[in-house]
């Protein structure tokens, strides 16, 4: 039993990582009706710059927030000079686009940083916490972990619900079209919805690698976790993504926990193959549709 | 059925200083727009005027939501110029025009469907507002208090046409006139210097109709307006100049009895009801 629990703390903590970035896949998807594949190049790229700051002995804090700068520019300028062309054109160039920087940034950061496996740093500590006498699976970490997302969410929530810069973003993902013809400048609104999505995708991956170690294509399986997560809610909803990515994180834990953790990647294939078929819409959108 | 109010307006403008010759205002001057092989507008000039009330009229298929879309910038025209105040816009974009006092609806209304009314109208609200990218981010104090401002600027122009009161729906829920109306609040939000109404009057009933009249007239007391609308004695009684388009050119430009005599009208697309 104590096992049960263990996994299940663990796969909240994960699970809120991929949550991070299926909200960064669902943030893009939704203005720009995009897949965002390079997120996950671009959270690895956005570490590294974190794990060079950290060698030169700058602040863990420091470093976390550069690279969530970091994140957010990329994503702007990605959006602004590589995807703004393609943007008439049929979806399919957007992903091979995509696709094409994903492999671009991996292969830069090998160039740059080397392929080699590095340890990242985490400000807080690893070692499963202590409750009376017996030691749990998660760590003072996975706390951060809880509180950065839950925090990032918040403000996230705070921005889109209670703004006129979130409620702009959200006509532009919406009606572009009419929101210009209300005075929205909508390919601002698209180079924010780009920063913001690769600052969340910096986030999961600076919480990710002291799990996952940093190497250039260290990102990839978080990705396809988070796309599971992002596809299971729907993909245009943030709290389908924020559920999507719990139920996606538990239930690979208690794969991983009881069948072996080989298959946490097979499980993920099979949770979105499974959710693609019974409900190819995912378990938010219908909700969102009716919400009134 | 709420009656539309209309309290006494004060001047929207009061406090920009309006320096240019009062016979400028938005004009298209011989504009061409071609889809492929097919010219949708061949060389059409039209003179919206400050203060008066334009109507575009012609049979389906002539040109004139083409007109529109070149008008408010959603359509680049391919040859000819669209001039604003004396300055020479087109090309610009949606965004730029409706910043510079430009403001359109849409035949379709195209509200926000799962945003509550209030909210469709803040978008349009004081576009000029600087609200920093930065600001809103980091979120700021004054990002609250700009809400809110916004939030009053859109209350006022849905009382301004009595339906502040469906502020908090969800625009599918409403009465389709009732929707309309958000959506000229939404256009008039913005304090405009220039309306374009696409088809205001589809959908209504008479009685919708005689008070949507009133208020475009109520409205050209302080804006221009160009109308795009079947209804002809909607058109007849509030235009002051009316432009007849048929396959993509203007027949002819006049006031509305001007434009009921003309024979080519007639031909073109009165057809018999003129003579009744």
């Amino acid at each position: 039993m104590r096992n049960f629990w263990n996994f299940l703390l663990i796969g909240v903590s994960n699970g809120l990582v991929y949550a991070l970035v299926a909200l960064g896949i669902v943030l893009i998807y939704r203005s720009t009706r995009v897949i965002n594949f390079a997120l996950a190049a671009m959270a690895m790229f956005s570490t590294y710059i974190a794990a060079s700051l950290v060698d030169r002995n700058a602040p863990y804090f420091v470093a976390f927030v550069a690279a969530m700068v970091f994140g957010f520019l990329l994503g702007a300028v990605t959006e602004r000079f590589v995807m703004r062309p393609v943007e008439s054109k049929s979806p399919l160039n957007a992903v091979i686009v995509a696709i094409g920087m994903l492999i671009f940034l991996e292969a830069m950061a090998g160039v740059i940083w080397g392929a080699k496996l590095r340890n990242f740093p985490s400000y807080f500590s690893l070692i499963g916490l202590k409750i009376g006498g017996t030691r749990l699976a998660i760590s003072n970490f996975d706390l951060f972990i809880v509180t950065v997302v839950v925090v990032l969410l918040l403000a996230l929530l705070v921005l889109f619900r209670y703004t006129k810069l979130g409620l702009m973003m959200r006509a532009s993902a919406f009606a572009p079209e009419v929101a210009r013809l209300l005075g929205v400048r909508v390919g601002r609104m698209l180079t924010l919805g780009w920063g913001l999505a690769c600052a969340a995708g910096a986030v999961a991956g600076l919480l990710a690698a002291p799990k996952v170690f940093l190497f250039p294509n260290n990102m990839d399986a978080v990705l396809i976790f988070g796309f599971t997560a992002a596809i299971i809610g729907g993909l245009d909803s943030p709290v389908g993504a924020l559920v999507g990515g719990l139920i996606t994180g538990v239930a690979l834990s208690f794969i991983g926990g009881y069948l072996g953790s080989d298959l946490e990647t097979v499980g993920a294939f099979v949770i979105l193959v499974v959710v693609l078929m019974a409900r190819p819409e995912g378990i938010f959108s219908s909700i969102s549709a009716r919400r009134v | 059925m709420s009656k539309v109010t209309m309290p006494p307006m004060q001047p929207l403008h009061s406090a920009r200083i309006c320096s240019m010759d009062s016979k400028e205002g938005l004009s298209a001057d011989e504009v061409s727009v071609r889809f492929g092989g097919l010219v949708a507008l061949d060389r059409v000039s039209l003179e919206a005027l400050p203060r008066e009330v334009h109507g575009v009229i012609g049979p389906n298929g002539a040109g004139k939501t083409t007109l529109f879309n070149v008008m408010c910038g959603f359509v680049k025209p391919d040859s000819g110029t669209l001039t604003y105040f004396g300055k020479q816009v087109h090309g610009l974009r949606p965004e730029k025009l409706t910043r510079m006092g430009v403001a359109r609806t849409l035949q379709g209304l195209g509200l926000f469907s799962r945003m509550p009314v209030i909210e469709n109208v803040m978008i349009g609200a004081d576009s000029q507002a600087k609200v920093g990218v930065l600001r809103a981010l980091v979120g700021a104090g004054s990002t609250v208090t700009e809400e809110r401002r916004l939030r009053a600027a859109a209350m006022e122009a849905l009382d301004r046409l009595g339906v502040a009161g469906y502020a908090a729906k969800l625009p599918p829920q409403l009465p389709y006139a009732i929707q309309k109306k958000v959506a000229l609040a939404r256009a008039l939000v913005s304090n405009p210097r220039f309306l374009l109404l696409d088809e205001p009057a589809s959908g209504l009933s008479e009685e919708e109709m005689g008070e949507l009249g009133d208020l475009i007239l109520h409205l050209a007391g302080d804006l221009g307006v160009v109308l795009v609308e079947h209804h002809m004695d909607l058109v007849m009684r509030v235009c002051s100049n009316i432009s007849v388009l048929d396959f993509g050119r203007v027949i002819a430009v006049g006031t509305p009895a001007e434009v009921k005599a003309n024979p080519l009208v007639t031909e073109a697309y009165l057809g018999d009801e003129v003579g009744a």
